[in-house]
């Protein structure tokens, strides 16, 4: 009897840690506007720490592009930013030839671009009117 | 005794009714005075006001190459207004402006019978129209802008509509604009939906956007007068009167809303569809900022 309880106890708890610690697929957008983009999407330089960070940026990107405010920065559009550096990290050559470095900087970028464009949309939202002329 | 009762009602039924309706355009009648006010006290005396509104403007540029006194008829040249070197040159274009050929162009298009052998005579007896779009549709309770104008003809009478921005919807606006010169722009908030429409490209125009946080209004409001690289950067007021333009850079007549989408990716942020709710409530309001100027389309920019 005791060993039920604890196996159900230890599920249990099981399931309250994951439910705490997984990403959710739909990121809530209240609490978007309130991340530390810096520390969310900081990227370890392995293979698996860029792939981890472009995934939570296409995750942002939803909420991004669904505000209308998507970034386009010299000419390359946000999403494309994003797949063109799944691309590189999951390129094995390329990752070899030294390109981490870069990989994890494009991915740092895509993440934290989703969250900034949401952020200063927030933040427009409170300020616009003190630009206009009075 | 009931007589009286019901005339006093209907009187102040009337009275609110009168007071409401002009209220509409309260904050924007407030908006538009404020904003001529701002560019005819920064371009009173550049130089003067350099501390205020060019620090960053050398004082020799501003001595020699800056026009004074703006008077508000001065502002539908955009920056030629002030910008007396560019001035020179767009005086000499306009001997000759590129625009003709989209202008008669336009014209033929006018009168180009459809399938059904109508034409957009039928749709728009008088071509001089301009003056009177952008407008608020009460009942779509929506802006409609002269682009949506003209392919709702076309689709209304079988025709497939156009490509907004340039080529033969841009030549037809062109038409419209060149037989409309002299109108005076007249837009109207009739209700609350305009109102919070007019608000709405408010919002949009001082919002900061793209991964530069730069707002419509950095460049065309305080930045106005100021340079980007050896550009100058024309004012918001007057701004609507003269489009459709002829952009040397585009080779072509382009509408305000092509402007727009060039704006978006200078900003940095990804541009939205031509003629989408945010783009026409935007052109409403900048429509709305020079309410009063006359129009003078098409016109010549860089």
């Amino acid at each position: 009897m005791k060993k039920i309880y604890l196996l159900g106890s230890v599920a249990a708890l099981t399931i309250l840690i994951s439910g705490c610690t997984t990403q959710p697929s739909q990121p809530n957008r209240i609490e978007m506007g309130k991340l530390d983009a810096s520390k969310v999407c900081k990227t370890p330089e392995t293979s698996k720490g860029i792939n981890a960070t472009l995934k939570k940026a296409s995750m942002y990107l939803k909420v991004t592009k669904k505000d209308k405010v998507e970034f386009r920065t010299r000419d390359v559009i946000h999403h494309k930013y994003i797949t063109t550096s799944q691309d590189i990290a999951l390129s094995k050559k390329l990752l070899a030839k030294g390109d981490i470095k870069n990989a994890t900087f494009a991915a740092y970028q895509s993440c934290v671009q989703a969250i900034r464009a949401v952020q200063q949309e927030d933040e427009a939202n409170k300020t616009y009117l003190l630009s206009v002329p009075k | 005794m009931f007589s009286k009762i019901v005339k006093t009602s209907i009187f102040i039924v009337a009275s609110a009714t009168i007071l409401v309706a002009g209220s509409f355009n309260a904050q924007a009648e407030k908006d538009r005075l404020a904003l001529q006010h701002y560019m005819l006290a920064k371009f009173k005396n550049p130089v003067a006001n350099r501390a205020e509104y060019f620090p960053y403007m050398p004082l020799h540029i501003l001595k020699t190459q800056y026009a004074k006194n703006l008077k508000l008829s001065d502002f539908l040249l955009g920056s030629y207004a002030y910008d007396l070197d560019a001035r020179k040159q767009y005086t000499e274009l306009n001997e000759f402006p590129p625009y003709v050929f989209n202008v008669s162009h336009g014209e033929k298009l006018y009168n180009t019978k459809f399938k059904n052998g109508k034409s957009f005579k039928d749709c728009f007896p008088n071509p001089a129209i301009k003056g009177n779009y952008p407008y608020f549709d009460t009942k779509k309770g929506e802006v409609i802008t002269i682009g949506l104008a003209i392919n709702e003809c076309r689709v209304k009478n079988g025709e497939k509509p156009w490509k907004y921005g340039k080529g033969k919807l841009a030549d037809l606006d062109g038409y419209f604009a060149f037989k409309s010169r002299g109108q005076v722009l007249n837009v109207t908030i009739p209700n609350a939906a305009a109102e919070k429409a007019y608000n709405a490209g408010k919002k949009y125009y001082y919002s900061q956007r793209g991964s530069l946080k730069m707002s419509c209004a950095t460049c065309h409001v305080q930045g106005a007068g100021n340079k980007l690289r050896a550009e100058s950067l024309s004012p918001l007021l007057g701004q609507y009167n003269h489009f459709p333009v002829y952009r040397l850079k585009w080779q072509a007549l382009g509408t305000m809303q092509r402007r727009f989408k060039g704006c978006n990716k200078n900003q940095g942020e990804q541009p939205q569809k031509l003629q989408s709710k945010d783009y026409r409530d935007l052109e409403y309001f900048l429509a709305y900022m020079s309410n009063g100027l006359k129009l003078d389309g098409p016109d010549i920019r860089k």
